[in-house]
């Protein structure tokens, strides 16, 4: 058997020493999306942070492909496991592609000169993604959906084996959530495993096979997402009241009580 | 397929590539030659190339290759150290207006040239190697405080405090001294070029190639940290390792060039401002193509201080023209790139 792409023992992540969710053990195998659902501030953003070493974790291990997160060296990691972070903040002043392109970094050489195979794989993924039209634009006068989607193409552009998205549906119109999660869940069935932090609970039902629910600084509940949420979980998770529907297509569907 | 053609040019999709680097780099050095040989050229005294080059100890030869060359190189070594070090640092920094002083480097060579001077330590080259002194020494302190915070601010702000802090120093110093040396620190502080031996120019050139080549062989590297240290590190980048090392090539070559002229302000920022709205953002092409221009920039606003003799009955600091050149120039650049697009 392959180790997961991402184990976690015992995990606690947090700032300066004080732990923000703690008890986090999943395994996350090759071929598997999951979405982590939370409230504000439970700790979702933290722990891709965590796992993907740019933060220490205060407790527990993280391995990830079978070797202890510490072993790896930062490029050789690059390779492999890929963020899309929640914001973007550098505003340098690259194109859509020149981004995009920078997502091939760690493949490259030192001096990261883009060969032909990773212009086709940048362009490849702009097309997938339908937003090849921004190739030629200046990210930092896009809309932040379309800066949006570009992180996600540049992530996808580094071809990882495990993909981190912080929120990647944020900002973007209906169509597009639905398009992103769409192409995510392709390469899945592929063999790529994924960690998507989401806020619709929706989404995660129609996407994601498995769900990690984080809150109080604990984990609520984990596992399948069909067994998981149901509309009487998600209150207790989100701390309100909801209703469940099923679409005629056998969606489930969740909205807060006394809404209409 | 439909355009949308806006009053913009829309750029390449990639403007960094082997092909045009060659050729505007190329373009740029041209342009840097050009400006030496006119550099060279002009002046108070009229110099005939040919009789200088048939004879060096000509008065010809002695002015071309004993003064005008020297002062010549000496400008494009120093603007070629502040402004690709200005470009480096605006990306590490993420801040388009820091300048190559921001990091403490200005006050610390400040503070020892004017410590220099007041002590009479004019002879070999004292004000030099003291700014030198100072300006690694406030480095280290600076980056000793970033370090501490691991966040890039942390070294801004600390360069920022640490240069009103020399700057009140400075005053202080000031306020002690007789008119004569006053006026050599108020002279130096204005930055300008002189006249350096060969064996000078010689160091002083070796320094620079050593740490602008080490700006430019981690400007790829750079181009990523300038996305932020997270997204940096997430496309593997050892973040901590590149930056130091960015920061302390920057920052010696801004000493370097401290040392050899004072503080002249402005080329670290107008330059790669100028450039990257021509180039782009990629490191890559902005710090060697900052190091040609700021060379270029430079030697030409030195002449122009020689060319201003005759209005002046003296030759006004470099950092002086490069100031009321680069002020103006700057503010419409700024209100320039604000205009919607």
């Amino acid at each position: 058997m392959t180790a997961p792409a991402l184990e976690t023992a015992s995990l606690a992540v947090g700032y300066g020493g004080f732990p923000v969710v703690s008890g986090v053990s999943v395994a996350i195998a090759p071929g598997s999306l999951w979405a982590v659902l939370g409230p504000n501030g439970s700790g979702k953003s933290t722990l891709l942070r965590t796992v993907l070493g740019l933060l220490r974790p205060l407790e527990g291990e993280v391995r990830l492909f079978g070797t202890l997160l510490g072993r790896w060296e930062r490029r050789a990691l690059a390779r492999r496991v890929a963020w899309v972070p929640q914001s973007f903040d550098g505003d340098p002043g690259f194109t859509g592609l020149e981004l995009v392109l920078l997502g091939r970094a760690p493949h490259q050489g030192a001096w990261g000169l883009p060969g032909p195979r990773d212009l086709s794989i940048a362009r490849a993924v702009l097309s997938e993604l339908e937003i090849a039209h921004l190739a030629g634009r200046v990210v930092s006068r896009l809309s932040g959906g379309e800066r949006r989607l570009l992180l996600v193409a540049r992530a996808l552009a580094q071809e990882p084996s495990l993909l981190l998205l912080d929120e990647p549906t944020a900002f973007l119109d209906l169509q597009h959530q639905a398009q992103v999660l769409e192409r995510v869940r392709a390469r899945v069935r592929r063999g790529l495993a994924a960690v998507a932090v989401l806020h619709d609970p929706n989404l995660a039902a129609a996407f994601a096979d498995a769900v990690l629910l984080l809150r109080d600084g604990r984990v609520l509940g984990q596992g399948a997402s069909a067994e998981l949420l149901d509309a009487e979980r998600l209150g207790q998770l989100y701390g309100l009241g909801l209703t469940e529907a099923r679409t005629e297509t056998g969606h489930r569907l969740f909205a807060p009580r006394g809404t209409g | 397929m439909t355009s949308l053609a806006g009053p913009l040019p829309v750029p390449s999709a990639v403007r960094f590539t082997p092909a045009r680097a060659s050729l505007v780099l190329g373009g740029l050095l041209l342009v840097t030659l050009a400006a030496l040989v006119a550099s060279a050229l002009l002046g108070e005294y009229p110099v005939h190339v040919l009789r200088a080059l048939a004879d060096p100890a000509s008065p010809d030869g002695r002015v071309l290759f004993g003064l005008r060359l020297p002062r010549a190189l000496l400008g494009a070594l120093v603007g070629a150290a502040l402004a690709a070090s200005g470009s480096a640092l605006q990306a590490l920094l993420r801040n388009p207006l820091a300048d190559p002083f921001v990091l403490g480097v200005s006050g610390g060579a400040a503070l020892g040239a004017t410590l220099a001077l007041a002590l009479g330590l004019q002879a070999l080259a004292g004000p030099s190697l003291f700014a030198f002194v100072g300006a690694v020494a406030a480095m280290a302190l600076v980056l000793a405080a970033g370090r501490a915070r691991s966040s890039p601010y942390a070294a801004l702000l600390t360069g920022v405090v640490f240069n009103a802090f020399a700057a009140a120093v400075i005053t202080c110093v000031k306020t002690l001294l007789t008119p004569d040396r006053l006026g050599e620190v108020l002279y130096w502080l204005a930055g300008n070029l002189g006249y350096e031996r060969p064996r000078t120019l010689l160091v002083g050139g070796g320094l620079q190639l050593l740490a602008l080549g080490l700006l430019w062989a981690e400007s790829a590297r750079l181009n990523l940290l300038s996305l932020g240290d997270e997204e940096a590190a997430s496309l593997g980048v050892p973040v901590g390792r590149t930056r130091a090392l960015v920061l302390l090539a920057a920052s010696l070559s801004v000493a370097g060039a401290v040392a050899l002229a004072g503080l002249i302000g402005f080329v670290g920022l107008i330059v790669p401002h100028l450039l990257r709205l021509w180039l782009g953002p990629d490191q890559r092409f902005l710090v060697p193509a900052s190091a040609l221009g700021g060379a270029a920039f430079l030697v030409l606003a030195d002449a122009a201080t020689r060319v201003l003799f005759p209005v002046f009955h003296a030759e006004p600091p470099v950092g002086v023209v490069t100031a009321v050149l680069g002020g103006p120039l700057f503010v419409w650049l700024l209100n320039r790139r604000d205009q919607p697009a």
